[in-house]
């Protein structure tokens, strides 16, 4: 495969289309990666120039299908299951009974965004039926979305090698995963938990259908938007988590200069974001 | 086609203007999203009489971060206003709208800059040295000349925080004809961010009685020596390091000039002045652990 180098020019036309279509903002110092990612589609299509391809993108997409696999090929999906376990022991054993010992019907929402390959709803539906003693009674929903379909459909299939699954306890393991082939196959219970959506945040529309969540998990999304669209983003997770609901960044990221609204709560050692 | 659309948009924003009455709070924040989508020269207004009444802080906050980003020339009378208001969030929220404006709004908030009211006066600052820039720093600099002293203190900070080397002449003006001491303080800050070795001699024949930095007046001492660290060559350096007379109440101000003595001129390790002091320094039984732990490095 031929590596093209796009110039500023062809770089700036194609980040202002992602950027206009997801809110996802690629500055120059990513050129590079750009560029690799573009010169696998132009190999793909058969195409030799990346005016080419930004004309196809503008006039040929139709069905938007080859921006979303462009899109598909831009996206990172490094995860793993328990990550940042810290964080999770907070939501397992002080937001969640929190949470459940409020309401007065027995259901609980939940929306894992940016969801990648699955391993973190995953593992709050795993979270879920260790730490809930009557999980039977409660009407459960995960909601788990990403732009990525490829990700997507590996989140469905729910296959996963070792490193993936380094972070989960050994008795969970073994309780929730069927070993095979040298890989970890999430089990049917866990799996029927969650509901996997193709969703962008970009898209203003498409995002208020998602509402009346009592847990949002948002970690290491907000990082690729801009000022504009993070604050577009953000509003809507506050439209759609429930009054005492929590919200949850990774570590590092702040709310409270995107969305003053929030309050910040420190519970175990660790803050977290409540709506009141 | 062109009158549908113009009903097509018209509509839209009746139906939002209505949204934004709403009594659910999600429906108000999406509206404001929309109306900052929908744009147009009615959106701010709109925007800024819902700023007013609303009591949600996700709406509230979601207004002022879509204001900042429009053409707001047309509400610029009523964000002055919120100037005046006695709840700081109004306050704050109408200099950050401000503060993300353009050369427009430099020329509004110069135009208001002889309001009878001093804390006016200073929010307007507040908002220009947030736009930044050649003309803001010009307004800055007639702010030097304000009756408040107050005024004037902020219109220094704002000017060494801008870096403005071109304001230094009249920083040094101000300095020798205004007494007072936090205006000097403030000055003193600034000219380390501004200034050069040369003002270190202006400032010792107007702060010292005998002209020599030994006789600085104790108030600006601590400033002084710090400014010396700042822009001072080796010479001045050496001579502050004579004048130093070593005491608790000064101690962190000497231990951080002479790190950043030795940072710039690494030659005088050893020194018999530098030595003495942090001698000094380490028998001071008074003084911090942390501190004592900086002499390490010297």
């Amino acid at each position: 495969m031929k590596i093209v180098n796009l110039t500023v020019d062809e770089f700036d036309k194609i980040s202002d289309m992602v950027y206009r279509r997801t809110g996802i903002r690629f500055e120059r110092q990513k050129n590079y990666y750009v560029s690799t990612k573009v010169s696998k589609r132009l190999d793909e299509l058969k195409l030799e120039y990346p005016e080419d391809y930004i004309r196809y993108l503008k006039y040929g997409d139709d069905d938007s299908s080859e921006f979303q696999a462009f899109i598909d090929s831009l996206t990172i999906n490094e995860t793993y299951f328990f990550r940042d376990y810290n964080q999770l022991k907070i939501f397992a054993e002080n937001c969640l009974s929190d949470v459940t010992a409020k309401k007065r019907e027995k259901n609980l929402r939940i929306w894992s965004v940016g969801c990648s390959t699955g391993e973190e709803p995953y593992t709050l539906a795993i979270i879920l039926n260790e730490m809930l003693e009557d999980i039977n009674l409660f009407n459960i929903s995960i909601i788990a979305s990403d732009i990525d379909r490829n990700a997507l459909k590996a989140a469905n299939e729910g296959v996963y090698s070792e490193r993936s699954v380094k972070e989960v306890p050994e008795e969970y393991l073994a309780k929730w995963f069927v070993s095979k082939d040298g890989n970890y196959h999430i089990s049917d219970r866990i799996k029927s938990m969650v509901t996997f959506r193709n969703l962008n945040l970009g898209d203003s529309k498409a995002i208020r259908v998602e509402s009346g969540f009592d847990f949002i998990f948002c970690r290491n999304v907000l990082i690729y938007f801009d000022d504009i669209s993070r604050k577009m983003v953000v509003d809507h997770f506050y439209a759609a988590l429930n009054r005492g609901g929590y919200i949850f960044l990774s570590s590092g990221e702040s709310l409270s200069r995107i969305n003053p609204a929030f309050k910040l709560k420190r519970l175990g050692g660790y803050f977290v974001y409540t709506k009141e | 086609m062109a009158e549908d659309n113009g009903t097509g948009r018209a509509d839209d924003l009746n139906k939002l203007v209505e949204n934004l009455q709403s009594e659910d709070e999600n429906e108000r924040l999406y509206a404001v999203h929309d109306l900052a989508d929908l744009g147009g020269k009615e959106v701010p207004a709109v925007l800024m009489s819902r700023l007013l009444t609303d009591d949600s802080d996700a709406v509230k906050d979601a207004i002022v971060f879509s204001l900042k980003n429009m053409d707001k020339r047309t509400i610029y009378d009523s964000l002055f206003g919120l100037f005046y208001s006695p709840d700081p969030y109004m306050r704050n929220a109408a200099v950050t709208v401000f503060g993300n404006d353009d050369d427009n709004g430099i020329a509004y908030l110069t135009s208001k800059l002889d309001d009878s009211n001093q804390e006016v006066r200073k929010l307007i600052l507040d908002s220009l040295v947030e736009i930044g820039g050649e003309y803001a720093l010009i307004a800055l600099r007639a702010a030097l000349h304000d009756t408040s002293e107050n005024v004037k203190i902020t219109a220094v900070e704002y000017i060494g925080r801008l870096s403005d080397a071109r304001s230094l002449d009249e920083l040094i003006e101000l300095f020798k004809n205004d007494d007072e001491p936090m205006l000097r303080m403030t000055i003193l800050d600034a000219f380390k961010k501004i200034g050069d070795k040369s003002v270190i001699g202006f400032v010792m024949n107007i702060l010292a009685k005998d002209g020599k930095m030994t006789g600085i007046d104790k108030l600006y001492f601590a400033e002084f020596l710090n400014l010396v660290g700042q822009v001072g060559g080796k010479d001045e350096i050496l001579s502050a390091i004579d004048a130093i007379e070593y005491s608790t109440l000064y101690a962190e101000d000497i231990i951080n000039f002479i790190m950043e003595a030795m940072r710039k001129f690494p030659e005088l390790r050893g020194n018999a002045g530098i030595s003495g002091l942090v001698s000094s320094a380490r028998n001071d039984g008074s003084l911090k652990e942390e501190l004592k732990s900086f002499l390490d490095n010297i």
